[in-house]
């Protein structure tokens, strides 16, 4: 990525900014891909993250930042678009086929992601996300749930509760 | 941290925001998980997005209750046959209505509305009982309901304008009674001297919910009893041409849809689908439909007249088919509508988009009535059902 001295935006070369995650990895990205972040977009608009001082981002940590940011490079001529009323079909399927990918990741990386998302206010992101969250759960048992997502055995008390509730709803809890 | 499961670092309106996600069936199952998500989604707030989510998720019907099963033994048809492969039972569960036990049949839909149902129960030689229920949560409450409307009750329930229902039904000589779920309590809302004129030639006691009123069809136009503000007004019929009759009245995606047709229209088997939108008063079309090519999939619903009917010129004098509901597509044009219509012993679907004509569902007769006198369904014993997780 080749990164421009002066970086006003207007003279052909896009503008970059610097994202520093929470343990100080410093990253280089194009304005307008780090916009498609309603938070990043306002500082960046307000010009900043230019130049050396970069925008801090405590909450966000570098595995997930540098995840965050593919998404976002991948996306920003899309968005520039606005929304792509004009993209061809192939692109619309390339950018699914990448969203397929991107998504198919670790669980501990995936709930970051939504953290992330939530954080920096990417809709795209957060919808990608929890909607691959909600495939994860649709179709199975409570139990099966509870596996998927790693959840600890139900403590005897919270057992009993969920039975009561089964009994209610008249549901099996396997 | 070792020992502590990733998700639950997500804060509750992320998890929240994953399970409104979920269709309303997978949502109550969700419900077993844990503690946490059980609160969540019995949440009044979440409720309600899941229902506009999955309104506006292009699945507003999930099947049909059916109650005419003096006829017809099934007493539901799923529309929705890809839910089976999903692990899913397509069927909603009525088991937890006490009278299902001892008899099953015994029980007849009377309303149905935005998940919630009203049924009536005959334990034999017992005085029938009322409820109204969410099949999904599995919520039943029964209702004192005087013997001489129990028949006819129509639910009146708008979730995203109050959290209660009410209850709409005919009384003797047409007087307008309402039950409301706040105060659980009868009223006379409209007196049988103001309103049994303007009930006269009353199509069927079954009435349709659109738009925070109650519809009836008597003929040459339509009775509209305006729930919250307690009075009967009129809606103009589309057309008043001789000949012309109103076939179905029906609801879908917040309109009121409704087919008519001449004689000469319906054997041919060609007619529009009109449309009144919400807050107006006028009809537009909304499909044309065409159904001609049922008439050469199933020649024997077209009927000649007796003396005609071995000569090689028939002279048909009733086709068997029958509309049932119109599923609105949609956008304001309500693109990829479906109508489903029935033609003796089959429950039918027609898809807009494509002209598609395929088979819902076989309709068998309880009583072994042979093919050839099986009878077309009208659509005022079909209950359009789609799940939702409100409370009663």
């Amino acid at each position: 990525m080749a990164a421009p001295e002066s970086g006003d935006g207007n003279n052909g070369a896009a503008r970059m900014v610097t994202l520093i995650s929470s343990d100080n990895t410093r990253f280089e990205v194009e304005a307008a891909a780090a916009s498609l972040s309603q938070t990043l977009q306002l500082t960046i608009l307000d010009g900043g993250g230019g130049g050396g001082d970069g925008i801090p981002l405590p909450n966000v940590d570098s595995a997930t930042l540098s995840k965050v940011l593919e998404y976002c490079i991948k996306h920003a001529p899309a968005a520039a678009n606005g929304g792509a009323p004009n993209a061809t079909a192939v692109d619309r399927a390339e950018l699914e086929r990448f969203d397929n990918e991107f998504v198919n990741i670790d669980q501990s990386v995936l709930y970051s992601l939504i953290m992330a998302a939530h954080n920096l206010e990417i809709e795209g992101l957060q919808s990608l996300v929890a909607k691959k969250v909600a495939d994860m759960i649709k179709g199975k048992s409570p139990m099966e749930i509870r596996r998927t997502l790693g959840f600890p055995d139900p403590t005897p008390e919270e057992q009993a509760e969920m039975n009561a509730h089964m009994l209610e709803y008249g549901w099996a809890y396997e | 941290m070792p020992g502590t499961d990733p998700f639950s670092r997500l804060h509750d309106d992320l998890v929240a925001g994953i399970l409104v996600l979920l269709p309303p069936k997978h949502v109550a199952r969700a419900r077993l998980v844990c503690r946490r998500w059980h609160l969540l989604t019995t949440d009044h707030h979440f409720v309600r997005t899941s229902f506009t989510l999955s309104r506006h998720a292009g699945r507003p019907v999930a099947g049909f209750f059916h109650n005419d099963q003096i006829c017809v033994a099934n007493y539901y048809f799923p529309l929705d046959r890809d839910a089976e492969n999903d692990g899913d039972h397509p069927y909603p569960d009525l088991s937890f209505i006490p009278e299902t036990s001892t008899n099953p049949w015994s029980i007849h839909v009377t309303s149905s509305c935005n998940g919630l149902l009203a049924l009536i129960c005959w334990p034999p030689g017992f005085r029938g009982t009322v409820y109204v229920c969410n099949p999904l949560t599995k919520k039943l409450a029964p209702l004192c309901v005087p013997t001489q409307f129990c028949h006819n009750l129509n639910i009146a329930f708008e979730p995203t304008k109050s959290p209660h229902f009410k209850l709409v039904a005919l009384g003797v000589i047409y007087s307008i009674h309402v039950y409301s779920s706040e105060t659980r309590s009868w009223k006379m809302a409209v007196h049988g001297d103001h309103s049994a004129s303007l009930f006269v030639g009353l199509r069927s006691f079954r009435g349709v919910f659109w738009n925070g009123s109650i519809i009836w069809n008597v003929g040459h136009s339509l009775i509209r009893f305006v729930v919250e503000g307690e009075y009967l007004t009129n809606l103009p019929m589309p057309r008043k041409e001789k000949g012309w009759i109103c076939a179905y009245v029906g609801e879908s995606g917040g309109h009121l849809q409704m087919i008519g047709y001449t004689k000469k229209e319906k054997f041919a088997a060609r007619f529009d689908i009109l449309e009144m939108q919400e807050d107006q008063s006028e009809w537009s079309v909304l499909y044309h439909v065409d159904l001609s090519q049922v008439k050469e999939l199933y020649p024997n619903i077209e009927w000649p007249t007796w003396d005609t009917r071995y000569h090689e010129h028939k002279i048909i004098e009733y086709l068997a088919l029958s509309p049932i509901y119109v599923i609105r597509g949609t956008g304001k044009s309500g693109q990829n509508g479906v109508l489903i219509f029935s033609i003796p012993g089959k429950i039918m679907s027609y898809n807009m988009k494509d002209q598609k004509i395929s088979m819902v569902q076989e309709v068998t007769s309880p009583r072994k009535v042979p093919p050839a006198y099986l009878l077309e369904q009208f659509w005022y014993n079909f209950y359009a059902y789609s799940p939702s997780l409100f409370d009663l």
